[in-house]
C-alpha cells in the first residue's frame, strides 16, 4: 500500500456558516481521532487530497502533517461525506493507525475478465463489492481481485471462494454471496397500443355493420 | 419540497444510475415510461433496477366542478423524489449503452437527472 503525506490545518473556527466558508475557498473540513489521542478537528485543501488518494478515493495511507509541526500523524481516511446532489466533499474523518496495531478497514473486491455465462449472453449480478478485513495498517491490499472467466450461467461465488491475501484476515460471513452469473431477461415487445386500438376499432364497426337497425329504438 | 435526500442516494445494486437533481412528484406512469425507454434500449442482457416505489395518492377534483363537496378521488400515485436520490439502477451493459439508456429514460421524467457511475469521482463538483 502506498503512503502519501497531505498538508492539514487546524480548524479554529467551527459551525455550519464556516464549513460553507471553507468549502467555498477549495477546503474540506474534517476531523482526526483515534491513536488514543483526543480528535482534532482540520481542513484539508479538496486539490491536494484529490491528489493523494485519486478520484474514487483509495485506500492509501496518509501521513498527515499539522502546519507548523513536524510530528506526522500516519491515518486512514475512514469515512466521508459528500453532496447527494454531487456537489463535492462535504466532511472528511481520518483515523490515526498504529502501524504495529491491526486495523478494520473497507477494501474493493474486484472481478477480472470476462466471465463465460456472460460471453454465453447471461448476466454477471455483482452483489457484495466490498470487503471488511483486518490487518496491519500496512498490508491492506488496495483491492482483492477474483477471476471471474470460468464462471457459467447459474453459477456463483461465496466469501469463502475469495482468494484471502497474505496477512489479512477476511471479517465477512463465509456464505456471503459475492457474485453469480444470471440469465439474461428477454424483452418482448409488445403490440403498439395505437394498432392494437385500431384493430378493436375496425372489429367494433364490423359488428354494428353486421347487426341489424332496431326498429324505432332512437325515437324515444 | 425542502432538502436533500437522505437515503438512497449512492448506487446499491447496479453499476450505471440515473440520479434526481431536483424534487418532484413522480407519477407511476413516469416511472413505467422511463422503464420502458431503458428497457427497449438495451433489449437483451441488462439488468434494471427501480429504487422509487409511487406509493401517495393524489387526489383530484374533477373538471368543471364548484368548489365544496368534500375532497376529491384519488387519481394517480406517485414517489416523493428529493434531489440526491438515485431513481434507476443498471448494470450488465456497456457504459456507452447505459449512457445512451439512461438519457432515454431522463426525458421521461419531470426532474433535471444525472447519469452516475458506481466508480465513481468522490470528488465530484469540488
Amino acid at each position: 500500500m502506498k503512503k502519501v503525506e497531505l498538508k492539514v490545518r487546524e480548524r479554529d473556527n467551527f459551525g455550519s456558516a464556516e464549513s460553507r466558508r471553507l468549502r467555498s475557498s477549495g477546503w474540506i473540513p474534517g476531523v482526526l481521532y483515534g491513536g488514543g489521542n483526543s480528535s482534532v478537528p482540520l481542513a484539508v485543501e479538496a486539490k491536494s487530497l484529490k491528489k493523494a488518494l485519486g478520484r474514487e478515493g483509495g485506500s492509501a495511507i496518509l501521513s498527515l502533517a499539522f502546519d507548523g509541526k513536524k510530528k506526522e500523524h500516519p491515518a486512514i481516511l475512514k469515512e466521508y461525506q459528500s453532496d447527494p446532489a454531487g456537489r463535492g466533499l462535504l466532511h472528511v474523518d481520518f483515523m490515526e493507525v498504529r502501524m504495529d496495531q491491526p486495523v478494520e478497514a473497507t477494501v474493493r473486491l474486484e472481478l477480472v475478465g470476462n466471465a463465460a455465462g456472460v460471453r454465453d449472453g447471461g448476466i454477471l449480478d455483482h452483489s457484495l463489492r466490498e470487503l471488511h478485513v483486518r490487518c496491519l495498517p500496512g498490508d491492506i491490499p488496495e483491492a482483492v481481485n477474483y477471476d471471474v472467466e470460468q464462471m457459467q450461467i447459474g453459477d456463483s461465488i461465496k466469501v469463502a471462494d475469495i482468494p484471502v491475501p497474505p496477512k489479512v484476515e477476511i471479517l465477512n460471513d463465509p456464505d456471503s454471496q459475492v457474485a453469480s452469473v444470471i440469465p439474461p431477461t428477454i424483452v418482448r415487445e409488445e403490440a403498439a397500443p395505437e394498432e392494437a386500438e385500431e384493430e378493436a376499432a375496425a372489429k367494433e364497426g364490423a359488428e354494428v355493420e353486421a347487426a341489424p337497425a332496431p326498429a324505432g329504438g332512437e325515437e324515444k | 419540497m425542502p432538502g436533500k435526500s437522505k437515503g438512497g442516494n449512492r448506487i446499491e445494486h447496479g453499476e450505471y444510475g440515473l440520479k434526481a437533481l431536483e424534487p418532484a412528484w413522480i407519477t407511476n406512469r413516469q416511472i413505467e415510461a422511463a422503464r420502458i425507454a431503458m428497457t427497449r434500449h438495451i433489449k437483451r442482457g441488462g439488468k434494471v433496477w427501480i429504487n422509487i416505489f409511487p406509493q401517495k395518492p393524489v387526489t383530484e377534483k374533477p373538471a368543471e366542478t364548484r368548489m365544496g363537496g368534500g375532497k376529491g378521488s384519488p387519481e394517480q400515485w406517485v414517489a416523493v423524489v428529493k434531489p440526491g436520490k438515485v431513481m434507476f439502477e443498471l448494470a450488465g451493459v456497456a457504459p456507452t449503452v447505459a449512457r445512451e439508456a439512461i438519457r432515454l429514460a431522463s426525458h421521461k421524467l419531470p426532474v433535471k437527472c444525472k447519469f452516475v457511475m458506481r466508480q465513481g469521482d468522490i470528488f465530484e463538483g469540488q
